[in-house]
């Protein structure tokens, strides 16, 4: 295809702003999905993600559209929605030329649409604002029109107004792609380059890579080399997306598609690495991308020993789709033999936890997540800390460093006070207010991470009455007071309930964790002590009081079979505790302790 | 022997019981009969015999002969069996009391629940509290056999004086046996809806647990064996057929909703009392659930009713019935219990302390809990 007639763009935009909605409407005005097969919202492939209403991973569809009587080749290149994945917009970015700034016109800005809005910026788009659900009674166009301006500093006048439901104004968006996002550049007849901008595992076919042909061109049955990987391959299939994966015989200049070259695992794969032909030898890489980075960690473990295998199995089976997960093997006292896991937030643990229960029907423990942190010891090491477990004897740490983001709220401006005192009270240093519309305010906040990701953002909700939307960049280690806090069963150290804790909060958060797990943990036949600990000082203590008493009612033969159903409730319910001593402890406790409020 | 009639429903009554049709009576009787002659003839004698409902007291002398001879009929009753008769203090007056002693009843079993006339009205208990002495009066001056009381303990504003009022208006009589039966709310009846509608009807768990102490204290001053969590006798006046329940030995249960045991299968009857005699006069199942207990099933039931009892479970009878697997699957919880002083071996029985036996439910949780079970086949 002449590459004057590509479009790659993306859309970025703040979850609920109808994204996956308006790409339904293009894939049914170009045609590209026949009637009877359209499922609502195409691009959300996995269950999960039709179930959330997010979109997880990229996902691209090649439509063609006909302006002025000559046929064009537009490639929307989906990105998710999530603070967590920020990696992969970035990643979608880079296959593009423009990118749809797409804004909800009763609800404005917000602060996901500044930072991606950003990042597009940084990919050097052409971007431009398209105002969404015009047809609502609450819209606000000119408003929204105003905030992009002041917040963005993008020209609003250029804006398109749409209703990607109705789908008034979406043909002359349509349109306007064609006229307004440039073609790809790139050269038709040097050697091929093509960059992997994403990959994903399939039961049948392997690993498919998502490319983009930025020199030359790729024709099946090619011989060629992934650069860095330094791996060769054939090139067995190459196609587009439409969206369903539909072969091609070749993919030019600009163009966007998959290949598959018999790839057994995607840890075999470098996101934004470089595919050539392996003949061209003198081939150069084309700049890669920064690797996602796990920031949030935590144990989980199989409630039977004896799963072990099959957990590991599930985990290995789940990284095969999703490279930015990560896991070593860890053993806990409390919890027996399991994996330290990371994730790039915590919708992603979440995310990976469910598919893991719903994949593998492993019954897992999950223990409370924490950030990585730093330690820098008196010999002058840097030891990363991705588990309580792994620091250090005090007496041989220099500095505790934990990670700081720069978190931006925004926020209509009657709930500045509640913000400002939420933040603070999560350790947070004030950086800025600004006005980015009427009654519309951007807060900037420097916090520590650790702060953040447990409940921050339904806290943040629910003192804005839900108005309120953030979005955080990670800036640097720093320093500060922090210890490790270690829960007592019994006088047994829980390791999986140890946490790390600023030295000032231990005794709240203390205490808060001992009330949560005395509600999980059911009464036994004997006294359970519970106690928080920061070194040899016990910071807080609960009990939990013995039973004394069952309700003894008659026991007569036509009892015998009932007694025996309530045992065996029993027995069922034993497959989601774990044993500490003698003390049995829901597998809802070790996640619970999360939601305990100091 | 299950007799469903009662004059009037308790609130708090479960059981599969009809309003009184003193027509039916001679068609229920000859349906039990019935029934019996279905089930497959017993290999040994009768032990015990129990009549229970309902209100088997409400049956005429003559009818209740007819079934004792019926069963006969078909198994001897061995020699100095028990036969148990449950009445009301309504049921009871001197010639019934002389006509039951001929029939050869050898226990009767008195539902007191209490003698507070407004708690009794409440429940929708056909007597009042003088009645109840009435009737106790009349046992205690003519009657020969063995005889048991029940009370109820756990009411709504129920206090300690309450609760030993009503037991010494048994000692004073010199109850043989007496079963002390903890308020439970189950689905299906009055309390139930009451309960359900917010009214409180039970007091609350942590007077239940001093009132424990104290009526048990009480009774056992009074020379009584509390030989099951609910029940305590002075010597030699146990029930013999509850406690075949609590070894988990075979029984057959004849009348609408009875259950009977006979390993490996369990079955309870249909509980509507015309649906029963339809079955029964059209020649069909009166059964109306059956299961085939697993071992392990059978191992969790004997752990479940045997450690309610002072004696616990024989562990003869579990190598009897189990071999040498019962004690692997109940390894831990049998190292775990002995540490915490919740479980002992004497005399071969494996028991639970006195001072434990309250929670003896919460106990065998933990068996079910540990247990270890063999690959199924």
């Amino acid at each position: 295809m002449n590459r004057d007639c590509i479009r790659n763009f993306s859309i970025i935009a703040h979850i609920d702003h109808g994204k996956s909605t308006l790409a339904d409407r293009f894939l049914d005005i170009t045609r590209t999905v026949a009637k009877r097969d359209q499922k609502k919202q195409q691009l959300d492939d996995m269950d999960l993600e039709r179930e959330r209403g997010i979109t997880i991973k990229a996902k691209a569809a090649s439509m063609d559209y006909i302006k002025d009587g000559k046929k064009y080749r537009l490639n929307l290149i989906d990105t998710p929605g999530h603070v967590d994945f920020n990696y992969e917009v970035e990643r979608a970015l880079a296959a593009c030329e423009g990118a749809l700034l797409l804004v909800d016109a009763s609800q404005g800005v917000e602060a996901q649409t500044v930072h991606n809005t950003m990042l597009a910026e940084q990919a050097d788009l052409m971007i431009f604002p398209v105002i969404n659900k015009i047809d609502l009674a609450t819209a606000r166009s000119d408003e929204v029109i105003e905030e992009i301006e002041n917040a963005l500093a993008i020209e609003g006048e250029r804006s398109m107004k749409v209703s990607a439901k109705t789908g008034e104004g979406v043909r002359e968006l349509l349109d306007a792609i064609v006229d307004r996002v440039p073609p790809p550049e790139g050269l038709q007849d040097a050697p091929l380059r093509a960059l992997i901008y994403d990959a994903e595992f399939n039961d049948y076919r392997g690993v498919i890579l998502h490319i983009r042909i930025v020199d030359g061109a790729l024709t099946a049955g090619a011989r060629i080399r992934l650069f860095e990987g330094n791996t060769r391959h054939e090139a067995l299939e190459i196609g587009i997306f439409r969206p369903a994966l539909t072969p091609v015989k070749s993919l030019s200049t600009g163009e966007v598609g998959y290949l598959i070259a018999n790839i057994k695992t995607l840890s075999d794969v470098r996101i934004g690495d470089t595919i050539v032909l392996d003949k061209d030898s003198a081939s150069e890489a084309l700049p890669g991308y920064r690797p996602a980075r796990s920031m949030v960690f935590c144990g989980i473990y199989p409630v039977q020993n004896g799963e072990f295998d099959n957990l590991r199995t599930a985990l290995i089976r789940l990284q095969l789709n999703d490279s930015a997960f990560t896991f070593t093997p860890e053993s806990s006292d409390a919890l027996g033999f399991g994996f330290r896991c990371g994730f790039l937030g915590l919708l992603h643990m979440e995310i990976v936890q469910e598919r893991l229960e719903r994949e593998s029907g492993v019954d897992i423990v999950q223990t409370a997540p924490n950030v990585t942190y730093e330690i820098l010891t008196i010999d002058g090491e840097v030891l990363q800390i991705h588990s309580p477990s792994e620091i250090p004897d005090p007496t041989k740490i220099e500095e505790f460093r934990e990670p700081v983001v720069k978190l931006d709220i925004v926020t209509p401006d009657t709930h500045v006070g509640a913000i400002m005192k939420l933040g603070i009270d999560r350790r947070g240093r004030f950086l800025k207010q600004e006005y980015i519309g009427p009654g519309r305010v951007l807060i900037g906040f420097r916090i520590p991470l650790s702060e953040i990701i447990f409940d921050f953002f339904d806290k943040l909700k629910s003192v804005t009455r839900g108005y309120a939307t953030m979005d955080y960049e990670l800036e640097n280690f720093v320093a500060d007071d922090l210890v490790k806090m270690r829960i007592l069963v019994n006088g047994e150290e829980v390791d999986a309930l140890s946490t790390i804790a600023h030295q000032s909060h231990c005794e709240p958060r203390g205490r808060a964790i001992l009330k949560v797990l005395r509600k999980e943990i059911r009464r036994h036949l004997f006294k359970v002590a519970l106690q928080a600990a920061v070194g040899g000082k016990i910071v807080a203590r609960e009990d939990i009081a013995p039973v004394r008493k069952d309700v003894t009612a008659k026991c007569y033969g036509g009892d015998i079979s009932r007694k025996r159903k309530l045992l065996e409730k029993q027995k069922a319910g034993k497959k989601r505790l774990k044993m500490v001593g003698n003390v049995e402890i829901p597998q809802k406790a070790f996640l619970a302790v999360l939601s305990a409020d100091d | 022997m299950h007799v469903p009639f009662c004059t009037d429903r308790c609130t708090y009554c479960a059981f599969a019981t009809m309003a009184d049709r003193p027509a039916l009576h001679r068609d229920l009787v000859d349906a039990l009969l019935l029934e019996y002659g279905r089930r497959p003839a017993l290999e040994a004698g009768m032990e015990t015999v129990y009549f229970g409902g309902g209100t088997p007291g409400l049956l005429a002398p003559g009818l209740l002969e007819r079934l004792l001879n019926g069963l006969q009929a078909r198994s001897r009753l061995e020699t100095g069996a028990e036969i148990t008769l449950e009445v009301n203090p309504t049921n009871v007056s001197k010639d019934a009391l002389s006509a039951w002693s001929e029939l050869g009843i050898t226990r009767l079993s008195i539902g007191i629940q209490t003698f507070d006339d407004a708690v009794l009205a409440g429940f929708g208990r056909h007597h009042d509290g003088d009645l109840g002495r009435a009737a106790l009066d009349l046992i205690a001056e003519h009657w020969k056999g063995l005889w048991s009381a029940d009370l109820l303990v756990g009411f709504k504003d129920q206090t300690s004086q309450d609760l030993t009022f009503d037991l010494a208006q048994l000692l004073k009589r010199s109850a043989p046996h007496i079963s002390v039966y903890g308020l439970t709310i189950e689905p299906g009846t009055q309390l139930h809806e009451q309960a359900r509608r917010g009214s409180v009807v039970r007091l609350e768990d942590t007077y239940m647990d001093s009132y424990d102490i104290l009526w048990s204290s009480y009774l056992h001053g009074f020379g009584y064996e509390r030989y099951e969590v609910s029940n305590f006798a002075l010597p030699e006046a146990r029930s013999r057929h509850n406690q075949a329940y609590w070894r988990n030995e075979d029984y057959l249960g004849i009348g609408p909703g009875a259950s009977s045991s006979r390993h490996p299968l369990r079955w309870s009857n249909l509980r509507d009392t015309k649906q029963y005699l339809e079955q029964i006069s059209g020649n069909r199942d009166t059964r109306h659930h059956v299961e085939r207990l697993q071992p392990s099933d059978r191992l969790l039931e004997s752990l479940g009713v045997g450690l309610r009892t002072r004696d616990g479970v024989d562990i003869d009878e579990l190598e009897r019935r189990f071999g040498d697997s019962w004690r692997i699957a109940l390894a831990a919880g049998i190292q775990q219990l002995k540490q915490q002083r919740l479980l002992e071996e004497v005399d071969n029985n494996l028991r639970i302390p006195a001072t434990a036996l309250t929670r003896a439910d919460s106990i065998a949780a933990v068996f079910a809990r540990t247990m270890e079970l063999p690959p199924s086949q």
